[in-house]
């Protein structure tokens, strides 16, 4: 049965949709099987991973608008054998019109999961949009684990406060299993003291709740999405393809440990 | 004298505030796990003293629960049935949750999964005969709420 797990942070640019797909790409690489869903109306992960998303017939828009169209018609097969996507929707950017955010309008998203689609799969990673909104509320909804990509420095913190207190409330309305997997430091110079220093602090804070792995900043991720592929494809050897290969081992060793 | 930069400013109180929240997070999930565990080994213990007792009619009655095991008859309709564990565990609160909800705005998928609980948890006739002659997928909102209120 799939683990379901979600990357979020409200705040952009932290690295939800790389960590995404190059955890993705890294599970899947370790013979797991792999469904990416693209949450975020900026549609970046879909677009990376060669979909043309305005030429779908069906969306997820479309999935959480219509209780009888089911996910599994709209995953999208992409290179790598042992991973899919549900690609993302312009309509998505307007969600929070038409589910207006309340909790009743929080379970659209695990209602279409159905147990059938969950067995095809080991590991769903859903990738949140920049906001605190309905869908990022779908998705923790229906999830087992969060993971929060943040960059060690003070706005990335505020953001985190903000996130725990969503958190808190779906954990408590709506889905009472969700967990908190891990902060995963993103974007890490270890150039700059701040960023060393503020990780001491992370980790002394957090405890067990932050990932052994670090993301350091690497050029050559930045450069993989510009020719659409993950790290692991531009350049196995990066020091990024090694961090998200010792991210994904965390990953699978914490779900091998709570089952 | 050169004086150490405070380079994390306000950082370090921020961070543990969200520190102290996460662990309370962990030990409120502890601690419900062990509740959870606590109430599961009284429960066996009392089950494994009746068992002695009762084991021929237990044994009986398993077979008879194997064989009209409505989830086995569905079992083409179980990939689009979810039902929370928690739900199981407070069947009073979950019933009632459902007459409220059939009378506020409840989406179909919630009035199926929650009616089929009722109907998994009641054995009265008028349920099994629902059973028998219905599906998790049939639209069951309109039946179970003749359900509900002859039994509200």
């Amino acid at each position: 049965m799939a683990t379901i797990i979600s990357i979020v942070n409200q705040k952009g640019g932290v690295g939800k949709t790389t960590t995404t797909h190059n955890l993705g790409y890294a599970l899947a690489e370790k013979n797991n099987k792999v469904l990416l869903l693209d949450l975020d109306p900026q549609m970046n992960l879909s677009t990376t991973l060669g979909i043309d998303c305005y030429a779908q017939k069906n969306t997820i828009f479309d999935v959480l608008k219509d209780k009888n169209l089911p996910l599994g018609s709209i995953i999208k097969k992409t290179d790598h054998n042992n991973l899919d996507i549900i690609p993302a929707a312009f309509e998505l950017t307007g969600a929070e019109l038409e589910f207006a955010r309340k909790f009743s309008s929080a379970s659209l998203l695990s209602r279409s999961f159905s147990n059938s689609l969950k067995e095809d799969y080991d590991f769903i990673l859903i990738d949140c949009p920049p906001s605190l909104g309905i869908l990022t509320i779908n998705a923790l909804s229906a999830s087992d684990y969060v993971i929060i990509p943040m960059q060690p420095e003070v706005y990335g913190l505020y953001g985190i406060e903000m996130l725990l207190s969503t958190y808190e409330e779906v954990q408590e309305e709506v889905n009472h299993d969700l967990e908190i997997m891990g902060v995963l430091i993103t974007m890490h110079d270890a150039r700059l003291s701040l960023h060393k220093e503020m990780t001491e602090k992370i980790n002394e804070y957090f405890k067990k709740k932050v990932f052994k792995t670090i993301i350091k900043t690497n050029t050559k991720l930045k450069e993989a999405q510009s020719n659409n592929q993950t790290v692991f494809e531009y350049d196995g050897r990066a020091r990024g393809a090694k961090n998200y290969t010792s991210l994904a081992e965390e990953v699978m060793e914490h779900v091998e440990k709570e089952e | 004298m050169s004086k150490k930069k405070n380079r994390l400013g306000s950082s370090e109180e921020i961070l543990s505030k969200i520190g102290s929240r996460m662990s309370s997070q962990n030990s409120k999930k502890k601690t419900e796990d062990e509740n959870k565990n606590d109430n599961s080994s009284d429960k066996n213990e009392e089950k494994n003293n009746d068992q002695q007792e009762n084991s021929s009619n237990d044994e009986k009655k398993e077979t008879e629960a194997v064989n009209n095991s409505w989830l086995d008859e569905q079992k083409p309709y179980r990939s689009s049935f979810i039902v929370k564990p928690d739900m199981e565990d407070n069947f009073e609160d979950c019933k009632r949750k459902f007459r409220k909800e059939l009378r506020m705005n409840l989406s179909k998928q919630n009035a199926i999964e929650l009616g089929w609980l009722l109907l998994k948890k009641l054995d009265k006739e008028y349920f099994s005969e629902v059973k028998r002659v219905s599906s998790p997928d049939d639209d069951l909102v309109e039946s179970l709420k003749k359900i509900i209120k002859e039994f509200a």
